[in-house]
């Protein structure tokens, strides 16, 4: 009995020991699902009662309708009719307050915020929404080489929206280049608008980093915003540029 | 701690036969091999100050997203699940007027409602400047996890920690973070002092540890590298193919919605998980880790006990 007992002791000494030591986990299986937050899904009032005196707020200017589009503007590359029309903006702004021909317009396609703006009404805050950052335009002077190797930049990232210039996409790099419909020239120096955020080297624009820039500090959306003001004003609407500046070769 | 209190109950029950009765392990030990624990992983990235949904204007997101929507599926989700984290990494800020405004201040005021358990910073957080970010993490309840910036001498200076450990029943889970090279990308004047370390370094030094000495179960990364280049720079898939002790990579930074995550076999021949989940708020993800506890099969191994039938559970 005793030697029983014993071996139940031992035992349960053993149970105690192994079941005291922290367990040690192993990963059997992971599963990904994933949830669309669809306009239709049950929502907290919770938020929407937090967020209401900021929305009021924000509604009351940013609610304001400055514009109307006839078409839909999306957000494609190598080239769109959202690029094209928001790079015309900048290169008509630019020649207007710099007082001085710009040759071209080119900024980032990740500058644009926005994947479409729906055609019809335009407000406020859909601008602040497509150009939410605080960047200016800026103008500098670059020799055909300095901007050629600027446009194979964005050859090289998909194709960047452009205005007063066109360019064909051959091995990640800009071919049959066209600004102002003439061949780009190696000696020429060209007046070229873009974001301070390009021109300080920004999404890997590096070749400009050391170049002067001209800044009057007009930002942007500014710009967009006082354009659409004018348009509206001249009973004018945003409409379709559907041109393809930027293209792959075949 | 469950589990153990069950298999105590279990011993105490049998006590009365076992004395006698030799085959009684193999009850016990039978019933051991059946533990398992579940951790339910919810995720968001590049939310972009996306509180109320796309506006019902027609456009390709109209009525997608939105915190209210987020917030009760969260809240469903919960319920239903005993072990979740909620985690997002980075690109809080920056992309409706509420940011022009407001300047972060709804967006991690909601995060903390939401009970997020902790984020990383993504490069569009720099954008109201750094001081703006690290004044706006007064209204958090979350760590904002962060590896490989040193932010030293700047005012997110103590406002980041490298890691945290969530402890979900008997499960260890390491967090961690890594960011994206600022430089070119965010203008300088706004990360000012900040200096960029290599994320797959100090991503796996974190990861071993987190593995090694802090003993946890599973080490996830929360990344704003961008899921993948056609160049060579380093990315999610990078990361993963490169590091040794991570398991889960949570994505953001190149806005991409995944289907499903893509698995990834490290230096050491482990799985790596990636997921990444669009961006604004339209799809919220979830990865269920499930764990079983190999701990007792290695008792039934170390004891000279005959393995008979499984008999319950």
């Amino acid at each position: 009995m005793i030697a029983v007992a014993r071996r139940y002791f031992i035992f349960f000494l053993a149970v105690w020991f192994f079941t005291s030591c922290e367990p040690s986990w192993q990963l059997t299986s992971k599963n990904a699902t994933q949830y669309r937050v669809n306009p239709d899904s049950p929502k907290d009032t919770a938020y929407t009662n937090f967020l209401r005196p900021y929305y009021n707020k924000m509604a009351s200017t940013m609610n304001q309708v400055i514009a109307v589009s006839d078409v839909e503007l999306i957000k494609k590359q190598p080239s769109c009719n959202m690029g094209n029309f928001f790079s015309d903006i900048v290169k008509i702004t630019a020649e207007k307050e710099y007082n001085m021909p710009v040759d071209i317009a080119i900024f980032n396609h990740g500058g644009m915020r926005l994947t479409s703006m729906a055609a019809g009404n335009v407000n406020l805050g859909k601008i602040y929404e497509l150009s939410p950052f605080d960047n200016y335009i800026v103008i500098l002077k670059l020799n055909g080489k300095v901007l050629q190797d600027f446009l194979d930049l964005s050859a090289n990232k998909g194709g960047w929206p452009i205005s007063g210039g066109t360019y064909v996409i051959k091995d990640k790099k800009a071919t049959a280049v066209l600004i102002g419909g003439v061949a780009i020239d190696e000696n020429k120096i060209y007046n070229v608008a873009t974001i301070d955020y390009i021109a300080n080297g920004g999404d890997d624009a590096s070749m400009l980093r050391t170049i002067p820039q001209i800044n009057k500090n007009i930002i942007m959306r500014d710009a967009i915003i006082a354009y659409l003001h004018k348009l509206t004003a001249e009973g004018k609407h945003i409409v379709d540029i559907p041109e393809k500046r930027v293209q792959y070769a075949e | 701690m469950l589990n153990r209190r069950k298999f105590l109950q279990q011993s105490a029950l049998s006590t009365g036969s076992m004395l006698a009765a030799t085959m009684l392990p193999q009850t016990l030990f039978a019933a051991e091999e059946t533990n398992k624990i579940k951790l339910t992983i919810l995720h968001t990235n590049d939310v972009h100050s996306r509180l109320d949904p796309f506006p019902m204007d027609g456009s390709n997101n109209a009525g997608l997203g939105g915190v209210a929507a987020r917030a009760e599926l969260i809240k469903k989700i919960r319920a239903e699940e005993e072990h979740v984290l909620l985690l997002d990494a980075g690109d809080i800020f920056q992309g409706t007027p509420y940011f022009n405004l407001y300047k972060g201040e709804p967006e991690i005021k909601v995060m903390t409602m939401m009970g997020y358990d902790a984020a990383t910073m993504g490069n569009h957080d720099f954008d109201a400047g750094l001081e703006n970010f690290a004044n706006q993490l007064q209204h958090a309840r979350f760590p904002i996890l962060m590896n490989n910036y040193d932010f030293t001498h700047t005012p997110m200076e103590s406002k980041y920690v490298p890691y945290k450990i969530f402890k979900k029943g008997s499960l260890k889970i390491g967090v961690t973070g890594v960011g994206i090279e600022m430089k070119g990308l965010v203008p300088d004047n706004l990360f000012g002092e900040t200096k960029y370390l290599d994320p797959i370094q100090k991503a796996s030094e974190t990861a071993e540890y987190l593995k090694r000495n802090e003993k946890c179960d599973l080490v996830i990364c929360l990344s704003h590298l961008g899921y993948k280049y056609s160049d060579n720079k380093v990315s999610d898939r990078v990361l993963a193919k490169e590091s040794e002790f991570v398991d889960i990579i949570i994505g953001g930074h190149t806005h991409t919605f995944m289907d499903k995550p893509e698995t990834i076999v490290n230096k050491k021949g482990q799985d790596v998980l990636i997921n990444q989940v669009g961006w604004a708020g339209i799809v919220l993800g979830r990865i269920d880790v499930e764990f079983s506890n190999t701990k007792k099969k290695k008792l039934t191994e170390s004891n000279t006990v005959v393995g008979g039938k499984k008999t319950s559970e």
